[in-house]
């Protein structure tokens, strides 16, 4: 089923659209939590908590790539998944409890002004993307959305991965200088 | 500035970077640059094997004695050559009869459509990016030469094929990509340059439907950095494929190969129309390219030539011509070819 299609389920509402979409973005969601996880079990979770997710969202949501979406979706719900365990792990669970309580008391205006800057950081590093030529944004990407090692985005890309590192590294002090020049470092 | 808030905001990069981060990253599996060089050699002799396959295809209904595979020596000559209509510009296709081309062709009960930028996809609703989808993910249904034969031969492709065209590469349990480690005997002949131009950064073949008298496949071309600017002109583009015609078409030379070029395919005739190639759609990151193809003579030279039109009109020709054919042919894939002559 195209994509086109398996949207048109989710605007119906029709509870087929997760299965569709599962049979043909499941495996690829599954490598995108995988990459970040590197727990079978949590990789099932997030990939499972993704179809709920984008059922709840779309709509109103319309992605115009769903495979991009879903893939966003998946990432960013593995990196929650992946913080909370390492919370866990540092404190027993209790730290990120007992800051979670604390917040309460703090002046929510912080949050607001990390919002802000966070959308601010994420625009300039969509332009800065965006500038970079298409190679390095791609090995960029492929290296810090996709988390390939560095190995396997050489083997992927067909570059030596010498290359492939000296790339990123370059990549990461132009990104440096771009964000120190849009004062946001 | 934590870690995680770039990790973030990287995390929200644009849909169309991801997107594409995620074609070059997870479309196409290597193993460095010799398995990339094996790459654009697994798309070129599966698209050469098309070609020549739908020679020896028309050559096993011909009534007379199918003659033998084309002659490195004669190859490319005919005695009544008399015109250049691929490198000249004035013979080049207007966009009214590119256009024409564009007219829906139907293929063992499915429909080729063509969408708003004259890319042809197999069902109406595709669209022009998907396309590419399907261009990609044909290779699910021909794994290998075996699958490959075994499709050709048994008749074609089912609908649930097609339904499966649509998927994009999977990076799991489907490796869309020729294995370039199947292809260990080739290695690029030296009068490939222009194909390796062509076929620079990732190229893929996919045979995606067959008739007695057609070949459909799909190049899918996303040139390196290096070719970019020459592509980033051209905003459409008309496949030719030449051939030693056996009908009333014109014909002509290119490079001294005699061709049947742009008068044939600027009829508005969908059997006509099968005997070329076609343009699908250009963009600014990658050119896509389809061809059908149905020769007329097993002993004609065949010479594909890509003409890209400019968006002020401008004619952009790249071509790979015939003469590595023969040697393929007798040096790489002849077992190959032959094996999908059908039994008489």
């Amino acid at each position: 089923m195209n994509d086109r299609d398996i949207l048109a389920l989710y605007q119906a509402r029709d509870e087929r659209a997760i299965t569709e979409t599962a049979d043909k973005y499941g495996a690829y969601c599954a490598a995108v939590a995988r990459n970040v996880l590197h727990d079978p079990q949590d990789e099932e979770e997030c990939v499972n908590d993704t179809w709920l997710t984008a059922w709840n969202r779309i709509p109103p949501d319309l992605p115009d790539v769903l495979r991009v979406y879903l893939g966003r979706l998946t990432r960013n719900i593995s990196t929650l998944r992946r913080r909370e365990k390492h919370r866990e792990k540092r404190g027993g669970g209790e730290v990120p409890a007992a800051l979670d309580e604390l917040a309460e008391c703090v002046d929510s205006g912080e949050d607001i002004e990390a919002d802000y800057r966070q959308k601010e950081l994420t625009e300039a590093v969509g332009r800065f993307l965006s500038r970079l030529p298409a190679r390095d944004c791609d090995l960029f990407l492929g290296r810090y959305w996709f988390l390939y090692p560095t190995t396997e985005l050489a083997a992927r890309t067909g570059l030596e991965e010498n290359y492939v590192r000296t790339v990123l590294s370059r990549t990461r002090h132009k990104l440096r200088v771009y964000l120190e020049k849009e004062k946001l470092l | 500035m934590k870690p995680e808030n770039l990790y973030d905001a990287v995390g929200n990069a644009p849909d169309r970077l991801v997107e594409r981060a995620d074609n070059r990253l997870n479309g196409k599996k290597a193993g460095g640059a010799r398995a990339r060089v094996l790459t654009v050699l697994a798309a070129a002799v599966l698209c050469t094997a098309a070609l020549v396959t739908a020679v020896l295809l028309i050559a096993g209904r011909r009534d007379t004695p199918v003659p033998p595979p084309v002659d490195s020596d004669t190859a490319g000559t005919r005695p009544d050559d008399t015109a250049e209509p691929g490198a000249n510009d004035s013979e080049a296709p207007t966009q009214a009869e590119t256009q024409d081309l564009y007219a829906d062709v139907s293929v063992k009960g499915h429909t080729l459509k063509k969408t708003a930028d004259g890319a042809y996809c197999i069902k109406p609703t595709i669209e022009p990016k998907k396309h590419v989808g399907a261009i990609v993910v044909a290779d699910v249904i021909c794994r290998d030469r075996d699958d490959l034969r075994s499709k050709l031969l048994n008749g074609g492709f089912t609908d649930a094929d097609y339904q499966a065209m649509y998927m994009w590469p999977k990076t799991e349990d489907g490796i869309l990509l020729p294995d370039p480690n199947n292809l260990k005997d080739v290695s690029l002949p030296d009068d490939w340059k222009a194909l390796e131009l062509l076929l620079m950064g990732r190229a893929y073949y996919y045979l995606v439907e067959n008739e007695p008298n057609t070949m459909f496949a799909f190049v899918r071309i996303i040139p390196d950095e290096q070719y970019q600017t020459e592509y980033d002109s051209i905003k459409s583009m008309a496949c030719v494929a030449v051939t030693k015609p056996g009908g009333t078409e014109e014909e002509g030379t290119f490079n001294g190969i005699p061709c049947t070029v742009y008068e044939y395919i600027s009829q508005n005739n969908a059997k006509k129309f099968r005997g070329h190639w076609i343009n699908l759609s250009t963009d600014k990151e990658e050119l896509y390219a389809s061809l059908t193809y149905s020769p007329e003579s097993p002993s004609s030279s065949v010479m594909l030539d890509l003409v890209g039109k400019t968006e002020d009109g401008t004619a952009y020709t790249i071509s790979f011509h015939s003469k590595a054919y023969p040697e393929i042919l007798e040096t790489y894939t002849a077992d190959f070819f032959r094996s999908f002559r059908p039994v008489p």
